[in-house]
């Protein structure tokens, strides 16, 4: 019967075990008893794993960065390199981005292609916008002289700084990618799978920002 | 199973992270979920920008404040973007993420109390510091200042007098072999020469007019040997012909013997004149003047006017070390060389001669260490003051 499902396009043609059979059965604490989960729940449940392991990534240079923060070999330290204004700027597009990233996931959801691609493509500006901002700034501490050979400080700064951004990158990349999915196939269960690990890899973006406006920039002024 | 798929999807018995179990009529409220995330999430940005910024709350607070604020955002976003909550539903969602925060916490809280720690006991002074993060921690060596010796030098002399008319090279002047490098007075040489030259003129006329008289003997001479005339009297006429012919010889050869004298001496003279611009014997760069315009050089070997360092494809850095440090170092042991003209990069090189030497007056052995580097891009200028480290094993 989940085959039959398949040909319509909204059911899931790689359900992992058949919890349809069982819907009668009672909520319990995490299956424990053997009612295997569905492909969605194992696939958003794995993603979320990679991007813990990847906030710990992101932790190591966070700790790489407040140990080296001060070392600056006469140059300039972070007070005098920071633009706050150019860095609100950078937060509201990636915090803009993500309200708009969880909008296309209702608009996924309802299967509206209005919402999900106008959503997508505002994402995706934003997220631009904001790469664009940052690619700016770092380049105009590389044609200053302030690139990451300076200092230890620089040098962690523009690992940590480059590292989210690269993050960034690839996330408008796979935001593309995903659009043209939906618009070639439609909302099939697997794409709505895929497009669950890119916004919850968006929003987790939009965290590791938040720790790196308050720990380099904010804390940054006040050195 | 009467129910429709969307339906069954919407409703698993368990949720994914950033999943929220809701229906279609429940959309709006999850609009709603995201709006409200949104607003505390600017509230709280504000906030944070705000007290960066602001002197109206004691300051040692703010960093914590800051970071509490940075904390509760991401509380927020965890709660309102990702729905993670504390329904029993995500349980899986909440203890992997409990188990991230506390590796995240483990990395963070040691690596700040370590190496804070490590840092703090580094920090003997701020020029040791920087000496020891421009040149590597962890790796055992020694330290010394030293200067970027040239490979090869030469000192351009002059080797006639006079007054200093133009200079046209002066400290770090790079410079090819030829190039005139300053103008002495010429004006005396060129007369010489003009004298000379008049001379040898004069030579050669006088050389021509024998050489004439000489062939005219030469005609009469043979006219009375080719019809032998046996009488006496013409015999002696004949000797008196040969005797002649013989002096005029003579005096043409004296004659192309005074010729090549001065010819030699004007060759001297336009060679003075030559040298009155004084060239560089080669490549190089100038590292020492020792004259200005207008000043009178004499001919000496002894008081060269430049000095030029040649230009090399490898530099030598000498620096001397102590007794104490001398032990450690080995031909062969690799270097670390900054200069302060490039701050940041660092050069190596390798220590290619040890020489023990006497301080004066002093009973400290130390030893003078020559340091090989290769200098292609010919940015180890001699004369530069460098920072040597031995990397010793």
């Amino acid at each position: 019967m989940t085959y039959v499902d398949t040909a319509v396009g909204r059911g899931d043609p790689d359900r992992i075990g058949s919890d349809r059979a069982h819907s009668s059965r009672q909520h319990t604490l995490g299956h424990a008893e053997g009612d295997l989960a569905s492909k969605r729940i194992v696939v958003g449940f794995g993603f979320w794993i990679f991007l813990i392991s990847d906030i710990i990534m992101f932790s190591a240079f966070f700790a790489t960065y407040v140990v080296l923060v001060d070392n600056t070999a006469g140059g300039p330290k972070g007070r005098e390199l920071f633009n706050l204004g150019s860095v609100a700027l950078e937060t509201g597009c990636l915090l803009a981005s993500s309200f708009t990233c969880g909008v296309a996931s209702i608009g996924a959801r309802l299967r509206s292609n209005v919402w999900f691609h106008g959503a997508m493509a505002a994402t995706f500006v934003l997220g631009a916008a904001f790469l664009a901002l940052e690619v700016r700034e770092l380049g105009g501490l590389v044609s200053q002289g302030y690139g990451p050979a300076r200092s230890a400080f620089l040098s962690a700064f523009f690992a940590l700084v480059g590292c989210h951004g690269l993050h960034i990158s690839v996330g408008l990349l796979w935001l593309l990618t995903m659009v043209a999915q939906v618009y070639a196939k439609g909302y099939r269960a697997d794409i709505m799978r895929r497009n669950l690990c890119f916004s919850l890899f968006w929003h987790a973006l939009d965290i590791v920002w938040v720790a790196l406006f308050t720990v380099v920039y904010l804390m940054g002024m006040r050195q | 199973m009467s129910f429709s798929e969307a339906k069954n999807d919407l409703h698993p018995t368990d949720t994914a992270p950033g999943d929220q179990r809701i229906d279609r009529a429940d959309i709006v409220e999850e609009l709603k979920s995201y709006l409200l995330g949104l607003g505390l999430s600017i509230l709280l940005t504000a906030v944070a920008f705000f007290l960066s910024g602001t002197s109206l709350v004691w300051g040692p607070s703010i960093p914590v404040a800051l970071i509490v604020l940075a904390i509760a955002q991401m509380g927020v976003h965890l709660v309102f973007f990702l729905h993670m909550t504390t329904a029993p539903d995500s349980v899986n969602n909440i203890l992997a993420l409990a188990f991230g925060v506390l590796i995240v916490l483990l990395i963070l809280a040691g690596t700040i109390w370590i190496m804070g720690t490590m840092n703090h006991n580094m920090a003997v002074s701020d020029g040791t510091m920087r000496m020891h993060m421009e040149n590597g921690l962890g790796t055992r060596g020694v330290t010394a200042r030293g200067v970027v010796a040239p490979a090869a030098r030469a000192a351009i002399v002059s080797r006639v007098s006079g007054a200093v008319q133009s200079l046209d090279c002066d400290v770090k002047t790079k410079v090819k072999a030829g190039q005139t490098c300053a103008k002495i007075d010429a004006h005396r040489y060129e007369t010489i020469v003009d004298e000379k030259a008049a001379e040898v003129k004069s030579a050669r006329a006088r050389l021509e007019k024998r050489e004439a008289d000489l062939s005219e003997a030469r005609t009469g001479l043979e006219r009375r040997e080719a019809s032998p005339d046996r009488r006496p009297s013409a015999r002696r006429a004949t000797d008196r012909v040969r005797a002649t012919f013989e002096r005029v010889r003579n005096a043409v050869e004296a004659e192309k013997a005074k010729v090549g004298k001065l010819e030699l001496a004007l060759q001297n003279a336009e060679i003075n004149l030559g040298a009155a611009n004084i060239v560089s014997p080669m490549d190089g760069i100038v590292v020492a003047r020792n004259v200005q315009v207008g000043q009178t050089v004499t001919a000496s070997a002894d008081a060269p006017l430049f000095v030029v360092a040649a230009n090399s494809d490898v530099a030598q850095i000498q620096v001397s070390l102590s007794a104490s440090d001398i032990g450690q170092v080995q031909i062969g042991d690799k270097a670390a060389i900054t200069v302060s003209t490039y701050p940041g990069r660092k050069f190596s090189g390798e220590v290619s001669q040890i020489q023990p030497v006497q301080p004066a007056g002093g009973t400290d052995l130390a030893a003078s260490v020559v340091i090989t580097a290769p200098n292609l891009d010919g940015r180890l200028e001699p004369g530069m003051p460098a920072m040597v480290r031995i990397v010793t094993k």
